[in-house]
């Protein structure tokens, strides 16, 4: 990379918004990490259990009761979601995840692995700038360095990469992992009758795609709204259809809390026209404000006409259907709804399948159904205001 | 054109922003030139794992099948498990040697 590339890279800001809900998800996601490794440090400090050091006469912190590690594991990660003190708490977590990694060769687990890695690039990012009790306190930031977040949309990206390129090998293709893997009891076993060779090695192939396409489609812009649907998918499939369940849940939050990253988040990035006419529209409206973290909505009331005719929306389209417009975009109506769907950090993972031919069609008619028979407490258009 | 500069600040970003992406990268690659699965290589469920099958031999000679998920705090399959099962097996009275099938070798490993 030449060294004015570098440069530029290094001196880019961006908006702590999304790197904050990334750090809440992950937070969380370390709080039940903790509470999951709580029974194996248990068991680790029992008389007769093996100790299995890196290298001999190592310190551990197995010297420490298993209880006070995971309760300062506990606070510290609860404290780290909340972004309290969030560089201090980032830091004292990360050593204290390193010191559990690296204490016996039993309690490595990529889950943990990927956890150190994942809230140490967050303080980095100072991920308590926004959406914490620190910015609550009076200490946000308008605006963070970019390179830390570079360097977590790499580490998802190098997740999956090296996930798929692992699993190249005769033993997992042949399905026999996946196999043994599948829940085997409970609403949600899958018979043994259908772990045949064909089916189980079909849907190893399937995953090994997934995870490469996965790292690809996050990497490159155009492919990313379908990357976070098929990341969505994988996640769901192997909480719902592996053992064990409860670490996958876990990997699942953690891996997917950094898909906001992957999001735009320019602020005002898109703006919405509606009608502020209608108070049915009105309610719907508080919603979109109430669920955009990242602030990349801006709300155009429609008597607003000067900020309208800015956008280039007419009275009579926006009285018709909502109006999106963005900087490469233009859509009405169920379109515009997904658009802010997909703009939005509870919703932007699911949201581009609103755009599959049969649910779009389906969503098109019931919008316009919901608009025809809207009943609207007519309130009088406000004489100029904006979003 | 940018006009951003190179401060020590800057040049300490940058250092720690290139010694990062590199380790990022660097770190699963090496991990694909070990038996999987191998730690830090994002190598989850790549393989089927199995523990290791271990037999105690007594002053006797004959041999018994143990189960040692009683030593165990977790079976990690990227453990080597071999020398550290028979350190605690040997430490047990009347045991002359471990025997430890374990990866596709079999060892066997006189207690001292």
């Amino acid at each position: 990379m030449p060294l004015s590339a570098l440069r530029d890279r290094i001196t880019r800001v961006a908006e702590p918004r999304a790197v904050g809900v990334a750090r809440a998800a992950v937070g969380v996601a370390a709080i039940l990490e903790g509470l999951e490794r709580a029974p194996i440090l248990e068991r680790m400090t029992e008389p007769g259990t093996l100790s299995v050091p890196y290298v001999a006469g190592q310190p551990t912190i197995l010297v420490v009761p298993a209880a006070v590690i995971v309760i300062a594991w506990v606070v510290l990660a609860a404290t780290f979601a909340a972004g309290a003190f969030t560089t201090q708490t980032g830091i004292s977590l990360v050593l204290l995840l390193a010191a559990v990694l690296f204490s016996d060769q039993q309690l490595y687990s990529n889950h943990l692995y990927l956890l150190i890695w994942f809230v140490g690039l967050l303080t980095l990012a100072r991920s308590g700038s926004a959406l914490s009790v620190d910015a609550w306190r009076g200490r946000g930031r308008a605006s963070v360095a970019a390179w830390p977040i570079d360097l977590l949309r790499l580490q998802v990206i190098v997740l999956y990469l090296f996930a798929g390129i692992s699993k190249l090998n005769l033993v997992y293709l042949s399905g026999t992992v996946v196999a043994v893997s599948l829940r085997q009891d409970g609403p949600l076993a899958v018979p043994a009758a259908w772990r045949s060779f064909e089916v189980m090695a079909a849907a190893s192939f399937v995953s090994v795609l997934a995870e490469l396409g996965l790292a690809v489609g996050l990497a490159l812009p155009r492919w990313r709204r379908a990357a976070f649907v098929v990341g969505l998918g994988v996640h769901a499939t192997i909480a719902l259809w592996f053992d064990p369940t409860l670490p996958l849940v876990i990997f699942g939050l953690m891996s997917l809390g950094p898909y906001v990253l992957f999001l735009h988040d320019r602020p005002g990035r898109l703006s919405v026209v509606w009608d502020d006419s209608c108070t049915f529209c009105s309610a719907w409206v508080s919603w979109v404000r109430r669920l955009d973290w990242l602030r990349v909505i801006r709300l155009v009331p429609s008597s607003d006409a000067r900020e309208r005719e800015r956008l280039g929306v007419s009275l009579s389209e926006a009285d018709e259907a909502l109006q999106l417009v963005g900087p490469h975009q233009r859509s009405s109506g169920f379109r515009a709804v997904v658009g802010i769907l997909e703009a939005l950090p509870l919703s932007f993972l699911w949201a581009p399948l609103l755009r599959f031919w049969p649910i779009q069609r389906l969503g098109a008619a019931t919008y316009r159904r919901v608009a025809q028979r809207r009943k609207c407490g007519l309130k009088p258009r406000a004489s100029r205001s904006s979003g | 054109m940018s006009e951003a500069r190179w401060t020590p600040r800057t040049a300490a970003h940058a250092a720690i922003f290139t010694t990062l992406a590199f380790l990022i990268v660097a770190i699963p690659v090496v991990a694909t030139q070990q038996p999987r699965p191998a730690r830090y290589g994002w190598q989850m469920y790549s393989t089927v794992s199995t523990v290791p099958e271990v037999w105690t031999e007594d002053e006797s000679g004959a041999q018994r099948h143990e189960d040692i998920t009683r030593f165990m705090g977790d079976g990690r399959a990227e453990i080597v498990w071999g020398s550290f099962l028979a350190g605690a097996l040997c430490a047990e009275d009347g045991i002359r040697a471990v025997v430890v099938d374990e990866r596709g070798a079999r060892e066997r490993i006189e207690c001292p």
